[in-house]
């Protein structure tokens, strides 16, 4: 429908005025703006965060006639500023695939069968029941997800932990971001990162360490390149196991083998020392040297357990580390030449640069991911560059809401809402709100994502809900937990939106409403909580998950605690989560103001986001007193850099599985691909997973592009295509395939080794060997 | 009918009131950036002696510390280069911006 005339003057004013904003704050939105639409267009544009990757690009979703029809990239939004990637422009088609779970079945006699979703509630409801009675209440689990909505979340952990008082809550941000997040505890007492995307407008280097960010999250590392494009002495440094589209986007690629990113980080350590590079007044001031633990483990064992202990150090003692790690030395552990690890601590040292960190899997699906997180963090703390504009170690989120629901509403067995339930005053201040007797919050958790798992296939666990997540695609070593799924007297609910590998295993599946089908609210890597309206019917009986939840609470009595309207639920449980998070180190926007703006950060304080954390020009919960900064999380009010060491993973190549196992996603495919492969585009683009190999290996192996090949390790086999010299380029000695695809479940090979600290199992190493078909 | 879009630089501490003021001078709509000192001003006036009031009233708003014109639509009834005007619009140390909107052949 054509514009008229006078309306198409006033859009053009109205872009122009926006468009100058822009190039003079470059972050300034206007949120005001996105309200003036053209009402004479039959398409009504709404906002909402993408569904997909945890950089939270801000979407204006069209609908017409009940149907969403058209996406555009947000230009009010600060994330995005109007750009979209290929996923995000296609994500409404991800709501109508033909085979959409739609109504509620239940199994019986190894068959699905349609039922009223009120039965299926019921059901669900009293196997929770039976199963509290038979076995206690330690027998029944809920296992959610970062692409949960924050009400969702938190609903699940009210239910579990302050209704019916069990710790075995746990979500798939377990497998992606947990090392993260003990990185940050570790080294700072809070989680989620200091700084914020407006980093990339200050920084004159970027070092990505093991992330394909221009696949993974590739809207932000447009703003990279517009970066260094606006100014040519920006660099970017690739940091990798293997050539992605990102290292040949980089200034500098730069390959080094699996694990030995710990010791390329402690040999930049080693030169920053070495050439006097060290902040000394910023150490001084603001770090506290601390050493842990060594030799581990690997949580290989059922029932493993471990805890750190932390113990004091020095400069001097890190100093005295740092002799095992000159360049030379690491040049032969990593393949990293000297030169090259040299000029990295070049970069970091020189005090005229501005520099950003930036990593995601690499770093976190890994052994000792807590433990290179520290390193990095280390690195940034001995030369001062932290908590200030472009200088900002960075972690990235791969969910949309693994921040803003399973970090923030704390989702995982240990943590409250706010703090953990180890400490009294956290269970305290959790039950006032929740209104239950604090004695309902166990105090010690009780298991992470494996160990459920584990316990499931035990028998410890008979009863799990399993809600927005495919754990029969994603879980290492799938066989085994695929099989305890299946054992006798287990019960396996499920909620989700499309037929899954985990629907398949299923006794209850339970319809969900879908993204934009019901209200909600996600929180990306920056600490932006972003809110989207109710804006189509979920078809059939589909239900949002944090409703489902609310339904099965009042069957089993818990009817007080939950007593919200549908219409109103989402607004009051985030007034009531709000409270969880009061004062100036974590406040959360009112809901109004989420509603009428295109994502708000926190701490949100007297109107005003807090873009720098810990710097008391910037936070308002930094005391001034202090200096220039304040490490509040810590009792000492200062950062701790810990001295932690290289160890080898658990499963490394030998003469019978002679080949690295490297795991991860395309561009084009989200996750499992549940979503993404029924857009028929993005289906289209990467019909099917592959495994790249080296063109030496191939022909070492008679193998040819497109040949179908059988990948064997400890755990399991399959058999899939091959792909030489394709977008990904392992070097020898490796191979990679990308998990998107149920139908190839790479991890029937994975192994279940996880990070000790942070229980995050390594997706990125395992042996296996390849064979010819 | 005479139409411009401005960027507005309120002085310190005024952006809420400036935001208000503008808003109720007629034929304006203002926006607000959501965390910066920054506004968007939408002028859309009937005719060339409003337009020229508004812009009166403009340079006279003690809280602009500056105005950036972004968007101007010239039509054949709007005077362009009022010399008194742009006298007290360069003393008071507006800028102006381009583009200049030509208007199309009227058919």
């Amino acid at each position: 429908m054509p514009l008229d005339r006078r309306a198409f003057l006033r859009r053009s004013a109205l872009a122009s005025a926006a468009a100058a904003a822009a190039q003079l704050v470059p972050v300034a939105s206007f949120s005001g703006l996105a309200a003036l639409e053209d009402e004479r267009d039959d398409v009504e544009w709404r906002k909402a965060p993408c569904r997909f990757c945890g950089v939270g690009c801000g979407l204006l979703i069209g609908l017409r006639d009940g149907r969403a029809v058209a996406v555009r990239g947000d230009p009010a939004s600060p994330v995005n500023r109007g750009v979209c990637c290929v996923k995000g422009y296609h994500s409404v088609q991800a709501l109508y695939g033909r085979d959409r779970i739609t109504k509620a079945l239940v199994r019986r006699d190894g068959r699905l069968v349609e039922v009223p979703i009120d039965e299926a509630l019921d059901l669900v409801a009293e196997r929770m029941r039976a199963t509290i009675e038979e076995h206690g209440k330690d027998a029944v689990a809920l296992y959610g997800s970062g692409q949960w909505t924050i009400p969702d979340g938190y609903v699940a952990s009210k239910l579990m932990k302050g209704a019916i008082g069990t710790n075995n809550l746990e979500a798939n941000a377990r497998l992606c971001m947990a090392s993260a997040v003990t990185g940050f505890m570790t080294a700072f007492g809070l989680d989620e990162p200091m700084g914020c995307y407006q980093d990339i407008d200050f920084a004159d280097v970027f070092v990505l360490w093991g992330n394909n960010m221009a696949e993974m999250h590739p809207v932000l590392f447009s703003r990279l390149l517009e970066r260094r494009q606006k100014h040519p002495h920006v660099k970017i440094i690739d940091l990798a196991t293997r050539r992605t589209r990102t290292s040949f986007a980089a200034d500098l690629s730069l390959l080094f083998k699996p694990q030995t990113d710990l010791a390329i980080a402690n040999a930049i350590c080693h030169e920053i020392v070495r050439n006097g590079w060290v902040d000394e007044a910023f150490v001084r001031e603001y770090v506290s040297f601390k050493r842990g633990k060594t030799d581990i483990g690997y949580g290989l064992e059922d029932g493993f357990q471990f805890s750190d202990q932390a113990e004091d150090a020095t400069f001097d003692d890190l100093v005295a580390f740092l002799e095992d790690y000159t360049p030379e030395a690491v040049e032969e552990l990593s393949g990293v030449p000297a030169e090259d690890i040299r000029y990295l601590a070049s970069l970091y040292g020189d005090p005229s640069k501005k520099v950003m960190s930036l990593w995601c899997m690499g770093m976190n699906q890994h052994t000792r991911g807590t433990w290179i997180n520290n390193l990095v963090y280390n690195i940034h703390l001995l030369v001062g560059k932290i908590s200030e504009p472009g200088n900002s170690p960075f972690s990235l989120t791969g969910q949309p809401a693994a921040c803003g629901t399973v970090r923030e509403v704390g989702t995982l067995t240990h943590k409250l809402p706010h703090g953990v339930v180890t400490n009294e005053e956290d269970r305290r201040h959790a039950a006032e709100i929740w209104g239950v007797p604090v004695e309902n919050i166990p105090p010690k958790p009780s298991y992470h994502t494996v160990e459920m798992f584990r316990a499931l296939d035990r028998g410890d666990i008979r009863f799990m809900w399993i809600q927005v997540t495919n754990p029969m695609v994603t879980l290492p070593k799938l066989n085994r937990y695929r099989e305890a799924c299946l054992k006798e007297d287990r019960f396996i609910v499920v909620s989700d939106v499309y037929p899954t590998p985990t629907t398949d295993v299923a006794d209850v599946i339970l319809p969900s409403a879908m993204w934009i089908e019901r209200e909600g609210l996600f929180g990306n890597s920056e600490r932006r909580t972003q809110h989207w309206d109710r804006m189509l019917d979920p078809p059939g009986d589909c239900m949002p998950d944090s409703w489902q939840l609310i339904q099965v609470a009042r069957r089993l009595g818990y009817e007080h605690l939950f007593p919200w309207s549908e219409e109103e639920h989402v607004r009051e449980i985030w007034n009531e989560y709000r409270r969880h998070h009061a004062g100036p180190k974590h406040e959360m926007a009112p809901y109004e103001e989420l509603r009428a703006r295109p994502g708000i950060m926190w701490p949100y304080v007297d109107g005003r986001e807090t873009r720098w954390r810990y710097n008391t020009e910037h936070d308002p919960a930094a005391d001034p007193s202090r200096g220039r900064f304040d490490f509040y999380g810590k009792p000492d009010h200062r950062a701790w850099l810990w001295i932690r060491p290289y160890e080898p993973p658990p499963e490394v190549p030998d003469d019978e599985y002679p080949f690295w196992l490297n795991t991860g996603r395309v561009l084009e495919h989200w996750h499992t691909g549940s979503m993404t492969r029924r857009i028929p585009v993005l289906h289209r683009a990467v019909p099917e997973a592959y495994v790249e190999i080296h063109e030496d290996d191939a022909r070492a192996l008679g193998v040819r592009d497109g040949q179908r090949v059988r990948l064997v390790s400890r755990r399991g086999e399959m058999e899939i295509v091959a792909r030489i010299n394709g977008r990904g380029l392992p070097p020898r000695g490796q191979v990679f395939v990308p998990f998107f695809d149920e139908d190839r479940r790479v991890n029937v090979l994975t192994l279940d080794a996880f990070c000790p600290i942070s229980k995050q199992p390594d997706y990125k190493k395992c042996a296996v060997r390849v064979e010819p078909l | 009918m005479p139409l411009q879009s401005y960027l507005v630089l309120p002085r310190p501490g005024a952006r809420t009131r400036l935001l208000e003021t503008l808003s109720d001078l007629p034929g304006c709509e203002a926006f607000a950036a959501d965390e910066h000192d920054l506004l968007i001003l939408l002028a859309d006036t009937p005719d060339a002696d409003e337009d020229r009031r508004l812009r009166d009233r403009l340079d006279g708003l003690e809280d602009v510390q500056c105005l950036l014109l972004a968007f101007g639509e010239i039509d054949p009834d709007t005077p362009v280069g009022d010399p008194l005007a742009d006298e007290k619009r360069r003393a008071r140390g507006a800028a102006r911006a381009l583009p200049m909107l030509q208007e199309e052949p009227r058919s």
